[in-house]
């Protein structure tokens, strides 16, 4: 998931409440934490989209990650 | 390095009554001992008369601590209460010598200290898992680690460094594309972060399948950071569409990390599984020996990587940027909680973070 607040959304006046959200902007090749992400989301710096971006949602921030991990990954279970 | 924060000084079993223990947390020199009343006391390790470090001392009757180099005493609270120097007058011996009694508290089978000049903030995280007759747990000795505790995080929460440092134990093709759902924010006034990773109906790898006797399975993933000193692992496995059904397995392990200083930590583990549950492959042993069976390896190998680490931080930055990918995403967001978790502590650690921030610019914008 790489969604954003919703606008008109209970959880969008937490998130907009000046509060600094997480994002991976691609282009810059930098995870930033900005509150200037805007809606819809683009990098303060470049303005490219970024993904994944944080979302607020039951309490916390959040955001989903699609790994594309090595091969020879596994679950980390004694981690 | 982080001082106000409540970091483990170890299992309960670790301190028995009348032995003296030394150790450095979060570069505070500290004496440590069970006293006979069962409370565990922690002083300033450094003699108020001379420095000299009083786990070297012995214990006489009544609790008190008596230093090994001129014979300075101090009572469970800090106060010296004898000088054999003075004689008899102890009505000379000066109110500033004492030493400087640091707040511990312990709880579910782990003693918790809190080394930092600010109030302690909440209480410790809850481990009820440790303690419980409902629980089997398996806990290792204190393992000393010649790194940053920052680096031992970061690796705990890094997904992607199973290939290769972990290839051949933990390792395979099969299951590399799995999302991670990161989760921050604050509970008791603390940050949290964490890291959940859920998987439908997927064939296990051989070492868990031995361990939970399935082939097929759901299974739940959580990695969280509870403050500086402890992160919280929960696997969680069922029969497909089974999760919070009562067929749950699994594990809860504790990890604590505790600072010696800015390029040491001691690392400890607390693996618990439900009382009761065998080990699918040997029945005749418990779930909670398969869990640890396998760890020995992966722990040296996220050990000797993490030291190797520490080792090039002895080399200027010049010339040097660290380059992240997307899937540093948990790990960048950990250095920051750490960052603003020193930074408010003061002056003490400003010049070691503004090192650090002036390697991390480029993270923030």
């Amino acid at each position: 998931m790489t969604g954003h607040p919703v606008p008109g959304h209970p959880d969008v006046a937490a998130t907009t409440a000046g509060q600094a959200r997480w994002g991976f902007c691609g282009r810059c090749e930098l995870w930033r934490l900005s509150d200037g992400w805007g809606d819809p989301p683009a990098c303060p710096v470049c303005g490219t989209r970024p993904v994944p971006i944080e979302h607020w949602a039951g309490g916390a921030y959040r955001l989903e990650l699609e790994l594309d991990l090595p091969p020879g990954t596994d679950l980390p279970l004694l981690g | 390095m982080i001082r106000n924060a409540w970091y483990v000084a170890g299992f309960s079993a670790e301190f028995q009554t009348g032995k003296l223990a030394g150790q450095v947390i979060a570069g505070r020199p500290m004496v440590l001992w069970r006293s006979a009343a069962g409370e565990v006391v922690a002083l300033d390790a450094r003699c108020a008369h001379k420095r000299f470090p009083l786990w070297e001392g012995r214990l006489l009757d009544g609790d008190v601590l008596e230093c090994a180099y001129h014979g300075f005493a101090y009572a469970t609270d800090g106060r010296c209460v004898a000088i054999p120097a003075l004689h008899d007058r102890s009505d000379e011996i000066p109110r500033t010598a004492r030493q400087r009694k640091f707040v511990v508290t312990e709880q579910d089978g782990i003693v918790w200290l809190w080394p930092g000049g600010a109030e302690p903030v909440g209480q410790p995280p809850r481990t009820p898992e440790v303690a419980s007759p409902d629980w089997e747990t398996s806990s290792t000795a204190p393992m000393e680690v010649a790194a940053s505790a920052r680096l031992l995080i970061e690796n705990l929460f890094d997904l992607t460094h199973f290939y290769p440092l972990h290839a051949g134990n933990i390792g395979s093709l099969a299951d590399a594309m799995v999302p991670v759902e990161i989760e921050r924010g604050e509970r008791d006034g603390l940050p949290y972060l964490k890291t959940i990773r859920r998987r439908s109906c997927f064939t296990l790898p051989p070492m868990t399948r031995d361990r939970f006797g399935l082939e097929v399975a759901d299974q739940v993933q959580e990695h969280t950071m509870v403050g500086p000193g402890l992160f919280h692992v929960v696997v969680t496995v069922a029969p497909p569409g089974r999760l919070g059904t009562g067929e749950d397995q699994g594990f809860v392990l504790y990890q604590s990390i505790t600072p010696r200083d800015e390029s040491h930590h001691v690392w400890r583990r607390s693996t618990s599984c439900r009382a009761g549950s065998r080990w699918a492959a040997s029945p005749d042993k418990s779930l909670v020996e398969a869990i640890v069976a396998g760890a020995p390896t992966v722990i040296e190998q996220d050990r000797w990587a993490i030291e190797k680490q520490q080792q090039m931080f002895a080399y200027p930055d010049e010339g040097y940027r660290e380059v992240h990918i997307r899937t540093d995403g948990a790990v960048v967001m950990a250095r920051r909680i750490l960052d603003d978790l020193e930074a408010a502590e003061g002056s003490a650690g400003l010049a070691q973070v503004s090192s650090q921030r002036a390697r991390r610019a480029a993270d923030v914008a």
